[in-house]
């Protein structure tokens, strides 16, 4: 058949061989070429752990941050991943709950990325607190006053959430799925997706919300403090719609990394179409509601705290270009490229919008985090700046590391893309 | 806390700190850190990552020139701080008005450092060390602290307590009175301290005199640390917008 | 057979509920909490009773009366008895542990036997006679063991040195028109103006509780080129030029005097208009007030000339001999079985070249003292041996450093402050034990002069002549008059000082003449044209790790590593903030960093006391002096 001739013909007297573990059908490079794709990222987590264990050993004073930059590099890359994994959930919501069903080419795929996101956030987070083995407080003592309450809760379980919703994707493997009861587990999980789904795009909703409720609701921060609806800051309904924006984006450009590393089309170019339009519709709305809650703030909010707003901006390099840098560059311009169809098309194009939209997410993450606590609330204050140590770029590479070699492995021996083979056959037969 | 009747009028400890009469040497400091056993710099610590609850900053204006300390403000509005603990490490003593952390359950989140205008926490971003033998010379009455957790000014809590228990062997019931560290400390006499509920109290009068203010006033955060000077230019610089040095 | 798995996971979840109903789980979370509050090298508070013991601190010659917290026999705290204490004094306690202390006798920064310093000493108070090539530095002049000094010193032909003079270079000035036996005396209590040119006042002068309080009564008039913690705190500042303290005073003078000439050129030089110091002259003259012109911790005593020029002022504002200004008092009684006293010279004073043994009592923490100064009085081949706390400092230049007992360690007695209109007695009770090898200096030096009798026996006796002279009062460490009747011999008199009480003289019926009192004209040198560095405020040595938060934890305290420029200086030298410069005079350079500060003086550089600022300096006058400095940028 036509699958037989696409199996790599593999000597069977080969010594080392990975065969057995990938996907029948699939195709995939051989066991040495793999190992030095893998060797660099694999130092590189070494690394990183090693930064790691310094943070954990000798304390936080290998970090830069300091008592004005409480919050530094790894509280910005956090919520700059949870942002861009937030194309778990949504497009979790998008094929369970609206039946979006090209999505389901790149489900699988979606959830792994985002189980990176969520555990590499997780695991920078238990470097970043300075008693880790305290983390069990938040949940004994919960602060229901409290967004970081409400964040470590929803983060924890979502996290939860995405093992369950990961784990049949390993028990599928050829080998494992030999395990017995591994495929009766696996049958059993799989009939509560929707019901994850649902439970997740809930979850997802209020921690990323929460996450930027956890700036909104700053009163002694009036760069930051923005007014809301009820308990919750607009920056909740901005963070959400940025992240709901942005992890169709984020899905799009993994997706076609991976085709562009392994030289295969892995989805059909009407999922490209379906996220880029999913994404444009959602970063225009943001756009639009982003530039309101903007004008607010500089009109009414932070005047009414006695801080006229321009004042924030009279420092290099925190001037107003960075506000409008945020808002039209990488926020208006990729909306529009996404929202016109021909434009959409073009995949170099889809793909550069989608780079803008996520460039813009972190731009947004990184001006709250960092611009925030650089800039003086009082008089005798002073603008202040930062810049982390090695170590802490260092435990940054490892969960990029980290997340190369749990991708680069979940490609190889799991089946992300359902179609790849189909595909593969119809590049094959053209 | 309740006496025998069962109703006891609860206290809201704060200070008037003079400006006109801190000249910026120090004293205040160097008790608050004998008395709350903070230990000395880190090697490495800067001004940045010092640990000084109560810190006094030198404010320069076109030559004139104010001292002016800082420790936690003890606001009673909405405390900042206690509003965003995950885990209710600090929370406002409805009985006194102090704001009190507790950094054996404080997770090291910073989250309350983000929160807080005054800049009047700080973090321990490495364990505490002495020179050899000086553990001898410390408080008995307050806990180290160990790495990775917050600490503040909490009104010296350790003297409150002490004063309590004495109040109650006596059979007193009420708001005590007690003095924190670096109120006994200013040689110049520049901190007011008291309960600003016990409206005859030398404190509560001269925070309500028109020489008072507090800073970031604008942002509502009922801070119960009163400053004032009869210089009018230190009491516009309170109510100016930010402008920051550097 | 039933199938297994089903079992084992009905087992599995009943076993888990069974889990969590019984204590384990929440013990094991609980014993985590626990664990993870306890680290094994965070340190455990000491236990013990606690008790508040009297005392009186030695840090620096105001000696306020202390209330030491103590967990057992250690203090913990230190508390002003009375009067508050300052930054240094909060932490003295902290001196025993002081990672800089000396804890063992060197030899050219080399470890040696303890007696080497005294042999070497011996051999040469054996050869020199009584030719007066033998000195003792005595670093904290006024104390009794500065008299036992004198003592050693008459019987060994030596000089007795000092700085700066033990009651200050004002009242020195004045020294001659007291009659005999007294000495001149600031009456504070009864001043309405004290006008203090260059003296640190309210940061290093007086007790900074009796300056700082609010309710002291006289007002301060500081006459200063930069804007310290005085000039901020006095109620009036003349911003002088740096330099013109004596056209200052001059001009003052002139006012008075109506010489309008010298006035105009007083004025030009000083910076300030001629309308401002006559009407200044005038509300003097209409008031209570007195000039003080006294050492500057790092700087030294003011110039000859100026105070010249502050004894005429003095004089012309009628403060001499009258209350409110300049009286006599009566010193502390001294056992006249102590024989004769060698005569306190200064250390300028001192002919280049001429000592072959130089003992410096350094045991008690004050300013860096330039070592260049020291070394031009020394012999060729002349060893210094220091008596000192630190292991920086003058024990790493001299030939012999000896560890001292410092505050709390041992018995010692508080001099008379050089704001005090009386003679004052107090102990300073120790309440820790000294380090082993530690040496009280004055003994040590003693013994060198062949007498062995320890200091504490001496205080005793010193304590006996005081009670038999039967004046003054005694008043309780808490402060309240203690009934003669309860002194009425030596032995009672010396208990009640062991617990803390305190004696001041009576007034004194001496007086002071204004015979002999410096007359215009005063020598008026314009200021130098080229840049100088002086010294930012001085705030206490260097006491306990503590103090690490003025100014390594935050930016209250200047920083070693800086220079302070007046925005129109940097502007002049084409310099930012944040500059790294090597500054470089004709007697040395260093490397710091640029920081533009409105507050400081106009025509100089300003840098933290330290000793690289000594580096750049020369001895002149007297007092040590920045060199015209050059600025290099880096």
């Amino acid at each position: 058949m036509a699958v037989a001739s696409t199996l790599l013909t593999i000597p069977e007297s080969r010594p080392v061989s990975d065969r057995g573990l990938i996907q029948r059908g699939l195709d995939r490079c051989p066991l040495p070429q793999f190992a030095l794709w893998i060797a660099p990222w694999a130092a590189l987590l070494a690394f990183g752990l090693y930064a790691a264990y310094l943070c954990l050993r000798l304390g936080l004073n290998q970090t830069n941050m300091d008592n004005r930059f409480a919050f530094g590099l790894w509280i910005f890359l956090d919520l700059t991943v949870i942002a861009l994994g937030a194309g778990a959930f949504f497009t979790g919501f998008l094929l369970y709950i609206l039946r979006v069903k090209e999505l389901r080419a790149v489900i699988q795929s979606a959830v792994v990325i985002g189980f990176i996101c969520y555990s590499g956030a997780v695991c920078i987070l238990a470097v970043d607190v300075g008693q880790p083995l305290r983390f069990w407080y938040t949940f004994w003592y919960p602060n229901v006053h409290s967004m970081l309450t409400e964040v470590t809760f929803c983060i924890t379980c979502y996290l939860f959430v995405l093992a369950i919703e990961y784990v049949p994707q390993v028990l599928r493997n050829r080998r494992l799925r030999q395990a017995p009861g591994a495929l009766v587990f696996e049958f059993e999980l799989h009939k509560l997706m929707p019901v994850l789904a649902g439970v997740g795009t809930f979850l997802s909703f209020f921690h990323q919300g929460s996450l930027g409720g956890l700036y909104g609701v700053l009163r002694g921060r009036p760069f930051a403090f923005r007014e809301g609806f009820a308990v919750w800051p607009s920056t909740f309904f901005l963070f959400v719609i940025s992240a709901a924006a942005v992890g169709p984006c984020f899905i799009a450009l993994i997706t076609a990394l991976a085709e562009k590393l392994s030289r295969k089309t892995l989805v059909g170019a009407s999922v490209y179409d379906v996220l880029g339009r999913i994404s444009g519709r959602l970063l225009i709305v943001y756009v639009l509601f982003k530039t309101i809650d903007t004008l607010i703030w500089i009109n009414r909010t932070s005047p009414s705290h006695g801080f006229p707003a321009h004042r924030f901006y009279q420092w290099i390099p925190f001037g107003t270009a960075i506000l409008l840098a945020e808002i039209v560059l990488f926020g208006l311009l990729p909306a529009l490229l996404l929202l016109r169809p021909r434009w959409r098309a073009r995949r170099g194009l889809l793909l550069t919008a989608g780079a803008l939209a996520c460039c813009g997410v972190a731009l947004n993450r990184f001006v709250l985090t960092i611009q925030t606590l650089a800039v003086p609330t009082l008089p005798f204050d002073r603008f202040l700046t930062y810049f982390p140590s090695w170590q802490e770029f260092g435990t940054f590479l490892a969960v990029i590391a980290y997340g190369v070699l749990l991708y680069s492995f979940s490609f190889r021996y799991l089946s992300l893309f359902p179609r790849e083979r189909e595909l593969a056959a119809r590049k094959e037969r053209s | 806390m309740t006496s025998q009747t069962g109703k006891t009028k609860a206290a809201r400890y704060g200070m008037v700190v003079d400006l006109d009469r801190c000249n910026g040497c120090g004293a205040c400091m160097l008790a608050c850190a004998v008395e709350n056993n903070v230990p000395p710099a880190a090697p490495g610590a800067t001004d940045r990552t010092g640990i000084t609850p109560l810190r006094v900053y030198r404010y320069e204006n076109e030559g004139r020139v104010v001292f002016v300390p800082i420790m936690c403000q003890h606001c009673e509005i909405d405390t900042p701080c206690v509003a965003v603990c995950p885990q209710q490490a600090v929370e406002l003593d409805p009985a006194t008005g102090i704001v009190g952390q507790i950094p054996q359950r404080c997770l090291g989140c910073r989250y309350c450092m983000a929160a807080c205008p005054y800049h009047a926490r700080y973090f321990n971003w490495s364990d505490p060390e002495w020179p050899a033998g000086m553990e001898r010379a410390l408080n008995p009455a307050v806990a180290p602290r160990m790495r990775g957790v917050v600490e503040k000014c909490n009104m010296c809590h350790g003297r409150w307590h002490e004063a309590r228990e004495l109040a109650a062997a006596r059979g007193e019931s009420g708001p005590v009175a007690y003095t924190p560290a670096c109120v006994e400390a200013c040689p110049a006499r520049a901190i007011t301290f008291g309960d600003l509920n016990d409206e005859a109290s030398l404190v509560a009068q001269m925070a309500r005199q028109n020489e008072a203010f507090r800073w970031l006033e604008s942002i509502g955060t009922g801070s119960k640390v009163y400053y004032r000077s009869r210089r009018e230019w230190v009491r516009e610089s309170s109510r100016k917008e930010v402008n920051g040095r550097g | 057979m039933a199938t297994v798995r089903r079992d084992f996971l009905k087992f599995a979840a009943g076993a888990g509920a069974g889990l969590v109903c019984s204590p384990l789980p929440w013990r094991l979370v609980g014993d985590s909490a626990l664990w993870s509050q306890n680290w094994s090298w965070i340190p455990k508070t000491p236990r013990g009773e606690i008790s508040y013991q009297p005392t009186a601190c030695t840090l620096c010659p105001a000696g306020c009366a202390v209330r030491a917290r103590c967990c057992g026999s250690q203090p913990v705290s230190l508390w002003g008895a009375g009067d508050p204490l300052c930054p240094a004094g909060l932490c003295g306690h902290h001196l025993a542990f002081h990672p800089a202390r000396l804890r063992e006798a060197l030899h050219g920064n080399a470890h040696c036997r303890p007696e080497q310093a005294f042999e070497a000493a011996q051999k040469i108070v054996a050869d020199a006679g009584s030719k007066g090539s033998v000195a003792v530095l005595d670093l904290r002049p006024g104390r009794t063991a500065s008299i036992l000094y004198r003592q050693h010193l008459a019987r060994l032909g030596g000089r007795y040195l000092t700085v700066s003079p033990t009651i200050g270079p004002t009242l020195a000035a004045l020294a001659h028109t007291a009659d005999r036996g007294a000495v001149p005396a600031f009456d504070l209590d009864r001043t309405s103006i004290l006008l203090s040119i260059g003296t640190p006042v309210l940061e290093a002068w007086g007790a900074p509780g009796r300056m700082l309080n609010p309710e002291r009564k006289f007002k301060l008039w500081q006459a200063e080129a930069r804007q310290s913690a005085t000039a901020l705190g006095a109620e009036r500042w003349f911003r002088i030029r740096p330099g013109a303290e004596t056209a200052f005073a001059a001009g003052l003078i002139a006012a008075i005097d109506g010489d309008r000439a010298t006035l105009r050129r007083a004025a030009t030089l000083a910076g300030i208009g001629e309308d401002e110091l006559s009407a200044a002259a005038q509300e003097l003259l209409k008031t209570t007030a007195v000039v003080v012109a006294d050492t500057h911790p790092v700087l030294g005593p003011p110039a000859q000339e100026t105070l010249r020029a502050v004894a005429c002022l003095n004089s012309r504002l009628r403060a001499i001999g009258r209350p409110g200004g300049i009286i006599a008092r009566a010193e502390t009684p001294i056992p006249s079985a102590w024989g004769p006293l060698a005569a306190e010279t200064p250390l300028s004073a001192v002919p280049d070249g001429s000592l072959q043994l130089l003992f410096i009592d350094d045991s008690t923490p004050g300013a860096p003292l330039p070592w260049k100064w020291i070394a031009a009085k020394l012999a060729p081949g002349a060893p210094v041996v220091t008596a000192s706390w630190s292991r920086h400092g003058l024990a790493r230049t001299s030939h012999y450093a000896l560890p001292a007992i410092a505050y709390l360690e041992g018995l010692q007695d508080v001099p008379t402050p050089p704001d005090a209109s009386v003679a004052r007695f107090a102990l300073s009770l120790p309440l820790v034990e000294p380090a082993a090898g530690a040496i009280e200096p004055v003994e040590w030096f003693g013994r060198l002069a062949g007498d062995a009798t320890p200091l504490a026996a001496r205080l005793k006796e010193r304590a006996a002549a005081i009670q038999a002279g039967k004046r003054g009062a005694v008043r309780s460490h808490a402060g309240e008059m203690v009934a003669p009747d309860k002194l009425a011999t030596a032995d009672t008199f010396w208990g009640a000082l062991v617990a803390g009480a305190r004696w001041t003289d009576g007034p004194s019926r001496a007086t002071l003449s204004t015979k002999g009192v410096s007359e215009p004209p005063f020598a008026l040198e314009a200021t130098p044209e080229e840049l100088t560095v002086v010294p930012t405020a001085w705030f206490g040595a260097d006491v306990s790790p503590l103090m690490t938060k003025l100014w390594v934890e935050s930016d209250l305290k200047p920083s070693v590593q800086l220079v302070y420029l007046h925005p129109e200086t940097a502007q002049r030298l084409a310099l930012a903030d944040g500059a790294i410069v090597r500054l470089e005079t004709a007697c040395g350079a260093c490397r710091v960093e640029v920081r533009v500060d409105d507050s400081v003086q106009t025509d100089a550089l300003e840098m933290a006391a330290s000793h690289a600022w000594l580096a750049l300096g020369e001895l002149k006058d007297g007092a040590w002096r920045a060199a015209a400095t050059r600025v290099v940028r880096l």
